[in-house]
């Protein structure tokens, strides 16, 4: 190598934090001068241990992320407090395709200092944001005859609804008007086809009674002297806005609920976590190419998939799209809309033969002859 | 890359082929639907016509009088009768009629609104956002009832199905279509999104390109019968379709008539270009095989792009079962004979070679010559009879094509190829039999086992690839994962046992077998034997292949098993340990511990790890080479066997565990029965109730796992284990406490992914139980070990849990990952560390400013920390 350049890299203020810890932790006395040795032996660790420029770190962070999802070793589940979450592979997969419905939402849901600590308080909320639908409290009979669907209450009622507030929910948000009689409410719906009947029965059943929409269970946990609530299914748009909660410590496992709500940089985030939790314990994966990922999906300012719906399929290179998936399509596109093909990424000089511009690639050799 | 004067490309422009420019680019214009005379000779205008190229050997092409192989082939066109939608534009045909004037020609869009797209179009710089415009344009265009530009009304145009448009009730043919499609001056093409170059005509054929018959080559068969390619059908069918169109226009034949015709050759066309198109039924051979006609050519996995762009075929390779070695070096690969006979090194005679390419010249067996190259580029056979000859005429500039041989350099492959280390740098060792051969230490990056597994060897050509492939990707140099930064070459199973062996306390190793060691190692001075019997410890011999300078103290896997098990406390640190599960090296000395899993094993493999950072590759190479020997000797001097008896544990104490767990079980049942069970929170009452009974399961697992394994673990912390399953077990070599579990103890609860088996029969799971039995025994708990045996019914539970287990591994995971892989890697395949250790895209846009954070290369930490503390604070 040619002399060293006097350019000295700075180091992020993090990894000096770091060498601190590690100098405090090795409990020896720390003199002026053994620390500049030790900061100056840190710096060429530190220097050492720098990516190479030119290194395919793309491909690695990909393999990297890939390559144990196939060995199966991956945890299926965990548990966030009593509910399994699904972990594994398929998440690692709905992640990528940044699902817009994932298998198992879930949040944890902290509280305003007041209520935290108070058990009845925490019960009486878990019961108030689990969604009751009607159907679980009451039975729908349509009647095609009549044009009329009747709600009677389930003998077993361990919500303890009434049909009262049956009856106004439906006035509220389906906009008719029930009879309420003694043992059942009934809804008259003379004006509409009798295909429809059925369609508005299931309307019915699938009402919200009460609770947030979404959410199918509520489980408390005590972490420390608080509790925290897990729920299965998520919606933070309501439940961020209750009172109860501490808005600074919602969390969901839908990245796409975070991206609406608090836009690409917040999803970036949760989506790096949730990255954390699929590739933590025995098929580990550096915390670095699950950043990289994470930043690759999101750099375009908004949550894509890395399928052909988002990274692979809105690149540049239409040789690329095409190498990827649904090559006459994108071939076409090409054709109709003037593309023009300049050789930057991968695939597309890997098709016509050429070098890469990644690895050895990235540099080219000039010589003077003359000399 | 050495300059050779090659052109290479440096874009492409996509654009649709002007008629004008098929026209006098064709070389023939194709009449006739009959390809070949009486004689068998092709006949003049139609698809074989020798001016499109050639094809057989011997002939020169008409057109440009090359032979074979050289000469491309031509074009040559069809003059269709009557215009043709093309499939593939059809949609942006309806956009364009759609969205454009069919008296003027011009977007109907009220002056104002045209404005603003005009100036919105002019700021788009890419492709993809002029598109997004257009398709505004489009959509507000759509519903227009009048032309603001020349008043006349508008009615929407459909898309039906191929070359079937609809306004309104009347139908538009392509001649219709066409005309107005000239109407549309290029300003408004432009508007509209599209490549304003291309006129919009074009997309409505009147003339076909007629591909050359290199791109169809007809195949002879066996039977002397000429076989045409599927393309060539098609265009027949077209050229046939064509002609009687013709002839039936020219007769004056009835509307009707021409009109089913026309639809006849637009279904023709439509096919020949993508016979897999929505709606339209897939024309077939006579043996009722879709056609593979253009788009199929390119598409999907075994279509062009996929299988012969993306990916290339490749000379200079080979494949083969692969087998261990233990006794070769981990960055070599055992080769066949047969192998290094066929694959060959293009050697460049140079002045300072020349002597040793003329011995190899004259050679007449194996590390011989097979051709040569002048420096003309003319490729010789080499035989006896002209060997004297290009013995006299071989100077520098010369080739001289030799046979690969032992120390050359090969890449060594397994797929699925998942992550870097897949492909690696090996020397070639020319080796009896007909297998490659390799280290058992590199099994783990490649997932290769000896099953049966087929590898593949590549052998570089270029001086600069056998460079880059020694530098870069030799195995020494990959023994640090950049996935989470541990070792991934490395120690496994037996190579663990043994070494173990060799570090424990009680072995004793005379002087002949330190000797053996001493040699392996090429030590010539054996230390003080540290026995009074004049044996030395195995710790005296492992410590000989220390560096003198190294000091280690960390946990082994012993130490973590141990202390699960209650063995170890907190207070077994460092030497005080009376286990000595605990590693202290000190000056290169193994002071206590028993090297195992954690020291040289995969991920953790601490001992490895410091070795890879603190010293050379060569070196790194030379110990996991020396540490594999010496743990085969041990494991030969030694020995480790295992029985049966191993696994026998108290059956009788069992057997009250598991009634305890039984009783228990039915006290559940019946509260559940009764409704009085505490549901759990979030949780239904039936959702309690098989979570509490899967907890019971694993609970009374565990306490029979517990008086299993209580003799047993005591003996564990013997010094010298008696048994010998659990010492490889206890050592990270192989097993883990639940197979124990399951020999020793008992099966337990089969779940099938986290559930109790609950489908079967009506009301039960098996006919053996009665209908409504929810208890431990009815869904799946298996109170028997694998040693005594499992009971049919029992024995039928486990199958299910295997069977599930199975398929999801075969059918889905495999699948599904591999897919996963594929997407991840092409969407993140450009993004390459720049110099200022930015992470950037192809086209430059920054991914990361600081790769990771802090520039940091996952392969050059331990587990993703930058130091370790003992790192640092050893060399201060």
């Amino acid at each position: 190598m040619a002399a060293k350049s006097k350019k000295e890299i700075q180091i992020p203020a993090h990894v000096v934090r770091e060498f601190e810890r590690v100098l405090e932790r090795s409990g020896e006395k720390i003199t002026e001068k053994s620390r500049k040795e030790f900061f100056e032996k840190a710096r060429e660790i530190y220097e050492k241990s720098l990516v190479t420029p030119g290194e395919a770190i793309g491909t690695i962070a990909a393999q990297s992320i890939g390559e144990p999802t196939t060995q199966g070793a991956l945890r299926a589940f965990h548990f966030a407090g009593a509910l399994s979450v699904s972990g594994g592979l398929d998440r690692s997969q709905e992640l990528f395709t940044a699902s817009r419905v994932i298998k198992t939402p879930q949040m944890e849901i902290h509280f305003q200092p007041e209520m935290a600590r108070d058990e009845k308080k925490i019960n009486a909320f878990q019961k108030k944001i689990v969604e009751v639908r009607v159907s679980e409290v009451a039975n729908v009979t349509k009647h095609l005859g009549e044009k009329s669907v009747t709600i009677s209450l389930k003998p077993q009622n361990d919500k303890s609804a009434t049909l009262e507030e049956i009856a106004e929910k439906m006035e509220k948000t389906l906009k008719v008007q029930p009879k309420v009689l003694k043992e059942r409410i009934e809804v008259s719906q003379k004006n509409l086809p009798l295909k429809k009947i059925s369609l508005f029965a299931q309307k019915v059943s699938e009402l919200t009674l009460r609770g947030v929409p979404g959410i199918t269970h509520a489980v408390r946990e005590k972490i420390g002297p608080e509790y925290v609530v897990h729920t299965r299914g998520s919606n933070i748009e309501e439940v961020i806005s209750m009172q109860e909660v501490d808005p600074r410590r919602v969390f969901t496992n839908d990245v796409r609920q975070i991206e609406e709500f608090f836009g690409v940089e917040a999803a970036r985030r949760v989506f790096l976590e949730e990255l954390k939790k699929v590739y933590s314990g025995g098929e580990y994966v550096d915390a670095r190419h699950l950043s990289l990922a994470s930043d690759a999906i999101t750099f375009s300012g908004k949550l894509e998939a890395a399928g052909r719906t988002g990274i692979s399929g809105s690149k540049q290179s239409v040789l690329a799209r095409a190498g990827f998936e649904e090559t006459s399509k994108n071939l076409f596109d090409a054709v109709l809309y003037g593309e023009k093909e300049t050789f930057k990424g991968v695939a597309e000089n890997i098709i016509v033969g050429k070098l890469i511009n990644l690895g050895t690639g990235t540099v080219k050799v000039m010589m003077k002859f003359q000399e | 890359m050495v300059s050779t004067g090659i052109k290479t490309i440096s874009s492409i422009e996509f654009k649709v082929l002007d008629p004008e420019r098929i026209r006098s680019m064709s070389a023939v214009e194709i009449t006739t639907a009959e390809t070949y005379d009486l004689d068998g000779f092709p006949i003049e205008g139609s698809l074989m016509d020798p001016r499109l190229g050639v094809i057989s050997p011997g002939l020169r092409c008409k057109t440009c009088g090359q032979r074979m192989n050289k000469c491309p082939g031509h074009f040559g066109l069809i003059e269709l009768v009557r215009p043709i939608i093309h499939i593939k534009f059809s949609e942006a045909i309806r956009d364009c009629l759609v969205a454009t004037c069919h008296k003027c020609g011009k977007v109907p869009l009220a002056q104002d609104v045209l404005h603003g797209f005009k100036e919105k179009m002019k700021l788009a710089n890419t492709p993809e956002e002029r598109r997004e415009i257009g398709k505004d344009v489009i959509r507000k265009s759509k519903s227009v009832k009048k032309c603001s530009q020349c008043g006349s009304d508008r009615e929407l145009v459909v898309y039906k199905k191929p070359g079937r448009y609809m306004e309104g009730t009347k139908r538009l043919f392509p001649t219709e279509i066409r005309e107005r499609l000239v109407r549309v001056a290029s300003d408004e093409v432009w508007l509209l999104g599209f490549d304003k170059d291309v006129r919009p005509e074009w997309w409505v054929l009147t003339v076909l390109a007629v591909p050359p018959v290199t791109m169809r080559p007809s195949i002879t068969l066996e039977t002397g019968q000429k076989s045409e390619d599927d393309l060539t059908h098609k265009l027949s069918d077209i050229v046939r379709t064509n002609q009687r169109l013709k002839e039936n226009i020219n007769a004056g034949a009835p509307q009707i008539i021409v009109e089913s015709m026309w639809d006849l050759l637009q279904y023709h066309l439509t096919t020949y270009f993508d016979n897999a198109a929505p709606g339209v039924p897939p024309a077939n051979d006579r043996t009722g095989r879709p056609l593979r006609t253009l788009t199929q050519r390119l598409t999907g996995k075994e279509g062009r792009f996929r299988l012969s762009l993306s990916g290339k075929r490749v000379n200079f390779s080979a494949r083969s079962v692969v087998n261990p070695d233990p006794f070769i070096s981990i960055n070599e690969v055992g080769v066949p004979r047969e192998v290094a006979e066929k694959l060959t090194y293009p050697e460049r005679v140079t002045e300072w070679n020349i002597d040793h390419c003329r011995e190899l010249v004259k050679r007449t067996e194996y590390p011989m010559v097979r051709t040569v190259i002048s420096p003309l580029g003319l490729k010789k056979k080499l035989i006896d009879a002209n060997k004297e000859e290009i013995l006299t005429e071989l100077a520098p500039g010369w080739v001289v094509e030799r046979d690969m041989i032992e120390g050359d350099t090969a890449l060594f492959n397994r797929q699925p190829s998942l992550h870097r280390m897949s492909e690696m740098a090996h020397k070639v060792k020319i080796l009896p039999a007909r297998s490659f051969r390799i280290h058992p230490a590199v099994t783990k990056p490649y997932n290769a086992d000896f099953d049966g597994d087929n590898m593949n060897l590549h052998f570089p050509q270029e001086l600069e690839a056998r460079v880059e492939a020694e530098e870069l990707l030799a195995v020494e140099k990959h023994v640090l994962s950049p996935r989470y930064g541990g070792p991934v070459i490395c120690a496994q199973e037996d190579l663990i046992s043994g070494i173990a062996l060799l570090t424990l306390k009680s072995t004793k190793v005379s002087r002949e077998d330190a000797m053996h060691f001493a040699q392996i190692l090429g030590q010539k001075e054996l230390p003080k034997p540290a026995n009074d019997d004049g044996t030395f410890t195995g710790k005296q011999i492992f410590s000989l292949i220390l560096p003198k300078d190294l000091n280690m103290n960390f946990r082994s896997n012993v130490s973590d098993t141990l202390r699960r098990a209650g063995i170890c406390t907190a207070e077994c640190v460092g030497e005080k340990c009376r286990h000595d599960a605990n590693v202290v090296i000190r000056d290169g000395e193994l002071v206590c511990g028993i090297i195992d899993d954690h020291a040289v094993g995969e991920k953790k493999g601490k001992l490895l790890s410091k070795i890879a950072k603190t010293r050379d590759t060569e070196y790194l190479k030379w110990f996991i080479d020396k540490i594999s020997e010496m743990a085969l000797v041990a494991l030969n001097h030694i020995g480790i066997t295992l029985s049966l008896s191993e696994f026998e544990s108290d059956i009788g104490k069992r057997d009250k565990i598991v009634e305890e767990g039984l009783k228990k079980g039915e006290k559940v049942v019946e509260s559940y029965k009764k409704g009085t069970l505490q549901s759990l929170p979030g949780l239904t009452y039936e959702e309690s109730f098989e979570r509490e009974m899967i907890i019971l399961g694993m609970e009374t697992k565990k306490a029979a796992l517990d008086i299993a394994l209580e003799e047993k673990i005591r003996r564990l912390a013997e010094e010298r284990p008696s048994y010998d399953a659990l010492l490889m077990m206890l050592v990270g070599a192989r097993g883990k406490v639940s197979n124990i579990e399951n020999i020793s103890a008992l099966r337990g609860q089969i779940t099938l992914q986290g559930e109790r088996p609950t489908e079967g029969y009506e009301g039960r799971l098996t006919p053996c139980y009665e209908r409504g039995d929810v208890g431990l025994l009815a869904r799946g708990f298996v109170p028997h070990n694998l040693l005594e045996g499992v009971p049919p019914k029992e024995f039928f539970f486990d199958a299910m849990g295997g069977r599930i287990g199975e398929i999801e591994k075969s059918s889905l995971s495999t699948r599904k990952s591999g897919y996963l892989q594929r997407q991840l890697v092409y969407a993140l395949q450009d993004a390459g560390a720049k110099h200022d250790h930015s992470v950037r895209s192809a086209t430059g846009d920054v991914i990361q400013f600081l790769y990771g954070g802090d520039g940091v290369f996952p392969m050059h930490t331990t587990r993703g920390k930058i130091f370790d503390l003992e790192e640092l604070t050893e060399e201060d």
